[in-house]
């Protein structure tokens, strides 16, 4: 669902790369030291005989970039079948093109997977008269094929003569990084050029020296030459097509698509825009600023609340306190917290009496304050039409931890509350080593009934409908508690599941904290008690949390039993907003199957809520215990549903893509962790998303 | 295996919630060109005397409708589209358009505006803040040659009236646009201004009361 969301956007006009059928800058085969703009995501198949390859590309830094690989190979396994081969590429810019000089870039690829693409290059790219591109390098691994000679390395050392066997520990070995191999064995040289003929049509030769021997051997294809020839077209809308005559045997064909991440479908969104500021005598004339009486606040509050509806946001909370007003309102739709809160001031400002001259607005959810943020009202009357109104404004506003409730603060109407949400869900999983793709499409209802601020009872329901999730009839080999391998037996013996049935309440003990405490069944797998408690300032970059849980696992039928196992499990959290679009997260405790460990998660995250991010986990479950994958790892991908439409909305869709699915460094998946519901209010955020403030 | 696609597609029919929301987006992305009224505009197209009015057209997309005066202070005057799309005007001058999918969040138009409304030839300086699809404001400077192009007609309600017509041609670090002004007695009564690189020129008339 991700991937066709992301074909309906918008494609970026990625300027003249030619990017080879491994999904990386190249040319047919061959890699090239040319880099992508910073931040671009590139995905590619390519087709060459019985051989797909489906790559996902990102320049997580202007000189580094990381890639997914998916291959199909048919017959690769003889009687077993297809081969399905999952490779991590890593290429780093070692120096810019010059005037004089190529730009000069090292690459891994498939540098930690079942070793069949495993290789390492140093290649040299040379543009000439902005038309002309000359690569050439030398390759180790895969690509030391036709012409291969001693590696040069061993001057260094003898080591560096001999590659020792990838597959040679099966496949309980793969995932490992293999540093041991890098750069060993014999050698070979690999070139070719692009000829840009327009902007449109670039031709391309090159020298691959890679002989396809596991090919030739297994599925018969033949390399009977080097020499690769091809035409590249770059459509309008940026995405490329390659065809290619390959090896003196076979035909390929490759096509790219391209994002930006930073460009939205709509760059400043097609949703409403806010209601203008009344002069001031108009809203002191309103007919519920009148003074006829004892009605008159009522009516102002239920006018604010009707206003505030209309903008996507419910007032929970009021309270007047002289010349100033505190106000806590939960924002359903806007994905930036700034423009929930722009909104807000707006509506304040035309529905309160004149004298009221800051608003302190707190967002909330489910009735605890997650941030204030404090605006003068004149300056709204300035700053509404100024050229630079996002910026100035943000300069006078205050943010700070929160406004102190008092009793009678919350609106009469506001709680309890119940809402819903009822439509249709999809569910894919990468991490079959049988199928590449396995999904679930059906109907989801969840409920929630915050009964007090703070204390909400919430179910999630699931009917799946088609999809072949519960086809894979692979059994879990694990050799420790199957904590998480057994998904394959949840699909198939459940129905309409239970997802989450819990009692939740979040509470904020002091300032800049905030607990949680969740019981019931927790995730489709496990149920039992969380509890969690984080320390977040409002203007901190750094929060800290810890997490402990104590659950038992579901049965497969995803409804109300429970299995044997139960385990005590949780983890202390730093998280950390780095400058420039990072995010990092280091989690460290005990996962479910009792191992103990840490995790590492690295995000880019864009301003507009895009992210992209890599993780992994080392436990004390061994490499070996832990079996095909050696250790947990993945990426992931989560996007704004307003990147996609343009208009304003809370929803993301979001995807990890993992190799493998296993047992060691499982982490339960309780709803709700406390910075992410926390997270969007908090400064770091905020400031992110001010540029929606006057929106 | 479950195939219950009967039990979905009744559930799609019948979703609700705030799913409606994603029914609405479902909806939006079929039928882009689809009415959608924003309970704003309605309220401002009941008040009596009908507010004043702006034809307004994006020639590059063939849309075209009505605007009508939703507020105006401090000289600000601002316009609402029936799909709750705004655009402002400083003394008939483009300064922001919120809704339309271009990101023009604010301006300083002010120099080009002295030049233009006394029908006089020069160079000015405009400033234009854009959201950008990143959710950050870029601020962007232009350097404007207001150029006479001399008398011309316009019709209102049929009617011709005489006018000044003038353009100005601005020029960016990174684009360049050019608006056409038909101007009369120091006011705009049409126009042809420029919203940013996303939509391009909006064209915009003045409707004249009926009495």
């Amino acid at each position: 669902m991700l991937l066709a969301a992301l074909v309906l956007a918008a494609p970026a006009a990625v300027k003249a790369q030619t990017t080879s059928n491994y999904g990386t800058p190249g040319l047919i085969e061959t890699p090239s030291a040319e880099m992508y703009p910073d931040g671009t995501l590139a995905f590619t198949s390519g087709v060459l005989d019985r051989t797909l390859r489906a790559t996902m590309t990102f320049q997580m830094l202007p000189w580094v970039h990381g890639s997914f690989r998916y291959a199909v190979i048919e017959g690769f396994d003889g009687q077993i079948g297809d081969r399905f081969d999952r490779s991590f590429d890593l290429h780093f810019l070692l120096r810019e093109e010059s005037r004089s000089a190529p730009a000069l870039a090292l690459g891994l690829r498939d540098f930690g997977g079942t070793g069949i693409y495993a290789s390492e290059y140093l290649v040299a790219t040379k543009t000439f008269r902005e038309r002309l591109k000359l690569s050439g390098g030398i390759g180790w691994g895969r690509m030391a094929g036709r012409g291969s000679f001693s590696n040069p390395l061993g001057v260094l050392s003898d080591r560096f003569k001999t590659r020792p066997d990838a597959s040679a520990g099966g496949i309980s070995t793969t995932g490992q990084i293999d540093f041991g191999n890098w750069f060993r064995g014999d050698a070979a040289l690999f070139g070719g050029a692009s000829w840009a003929w327009n902007d449109q049509l670039t031709l391309l030769a090159e020298y691959s020296p890679d002989l396809y021997s596991q090919e030739r051997d297994r599925i018969g294809f033949e390399a009977a030459s080097p020499f690769n020839f091809g035409a590249r077209y770059r459509f309008e809308n940026g995405t490329q097509l390659t065809a290619s005559y390959m090896y003196g045997t076979t035909f390929g064909l490759s096509y790219s698509y391209f994002i930006d991440p930073r460009q939205s479908v709509a760059p400043g969104g097609q949703g409403a825009a806010p209601p203008p500021l009344l002069p001031i005598d108009r809203v002191a004339l309103a007919s519920w600023n009148l003074p006829d009486g004892a009605a008159a606040p009522a009516r102002r509050q239920q006018v604010l609340a009707q206003k505030l509806q209309q903008e996507g946001l419910r007032l929970v909370y009021l309270e007047t306190d002289g010349d100033s007003l505190r106000i806590g309102v939960e924002n359903s739709r806007y994905g930036q917290s700034a423009q929930a809160i722009g909104r807000t001031a707006r509506v304040l400002a035309n529905t309160q009496p004149a004298q009221v001259q800051g608003f302190d607005i707190a967002l909330m959810a489910n009735g605890v304050p997650l941030s204030s943020v404090r605006i003068a009202r004149n300056d709204l009357y300035e700053l509404e039409h100024d050229l630079d109104s996002a910026w100035r404004s943000f300069a006078r506003a205050e943010v700070s931890d929160s406004i102190s409730l008092v009793k009678g603060g919350f609106t009469r109407d506001a709680y309890p509350h119940f809402s819903y949400r009822f439509g249709p869900y999809l569910q894919a999983s990468f991490f079959d080593p049988d199928a590449p793709l396995r999904y679930e499409i059906g109907a989801q209802l969840g409920l929630d009934y915050t009964a007090a601020p703070g204390l909400t009872l919430s179910a999630g329901l699931r009917q799946p409908a088609a999809g072949n999730l519960d086809d894979s009839q692979r059994q879990s080999n694990s050799v420790i508690q199957r904590v998480r391998s057994d998904w394959g037996l949840y699909a198939q013996q459940s129905d309409l599941r239970i997802e989450h049935l819990t009692a939740e309440y979040i509470w904020r003990p002091g300032e800049n904290l905030y607990a949680r405490a969740t019981l019931g069944y927790l995730e489709s797998m496990y149920g039992g008690l969380s509890g969690e408690i984080l320390w977040f300032p409002a203007n901190s970059r750094l929060a800290l949390g810890a997490e402990l849980n104590y659950v038992r696992q579901r049965d497969f039928d995803v409804l109300f039993g429970f299995q044997d196992y139960s385990t005590a499990t949780g983890h202390i959290s730093a998280y950390y907003d780095l400058p420039g679009e990072y995010h990092a997260q280091v989690d460290a405790g005990r996962y479910l199957a009792g191992d103990y460990g840490a995790t590492l998660t690295l995000d880019r995250e864009f301003a507009n809520g895009f992210k992209i991010g890599a993780f992994f986990t080392l436990t004390t479950v061994s490499f070996d215990d832990f079996g095909e994958g050696s250790f947990d790892k993945g990426i992931r991908l989560e996007i704004p549903v307003s990147w996609l439409t343009g208009r304003p909305s809370r929803d993301r869709l979001a995807q990890v893509i993992r190799p493998v699915l296993r047992d060691g460094g499982a982490r339960l998946n309780v709803r709700n962790r406390l910075y992410g519901v926390t997270r969007e209010a908090r400064a770091q955020q905020l400031v992110k998303g001010w540029g929606r403030f006057m929106r | 295996m479950k195939r219950l696609w009967p039990v979905l597609s009744v559930l799609l029919l019948f979703s609700c919630g705030e799913a409606k929301d994603d029914l609405d987006l479902l909806r939006g992305a079929l039928q882009p060109d689809a009415p959608r009224f924003h309970p704003r505009a309605s309220a401002l197209a009941s008040v009596r005397p009908i507010p004043p009015r702006l034809e307004v057209g994006f020639p590059s997309r063939g849309l075209s409708g009505v605007m009508l005066l939703e507020t105006e202070r401090r000289g600000v005057q601002t316009w609402l589209t029936a799909d709750g799309a705004t655009i402002t005007l400083e003394q008939g001058l483009l300064t922001s358009a919120k809704g339309f999918g271009s990101g023009l969040a604010g301006s300083d138009v002010r120099r080009s505006a002295d030049l233009l409304l006394a029908a006089q030839p020069g160079t000015a300086e405009r400033f234009h803040s854009f959201l950008n699809g990143n959710d950050q404001i870029e601020l962007h400077a232009y350097r404007c040659e207001i150029t006479r192009l001399g008398a011309d007609s316009i019709f209102l309600r049929g009617v011709p009236v005489p006018v000044q017509k003038l353009e100005e041609r601005c020029h960016g670090l990174a684009e360049s646009f050019t608006n056409t002004y038909w101007i009369r007695q120091g006011a705009v009564l049409q126009s042809s201004q420029w919203t940013g690189s996303f939509l391009g020129n909006l064209f915009m008339k003045t409707v004249p009361d009926e009495n």
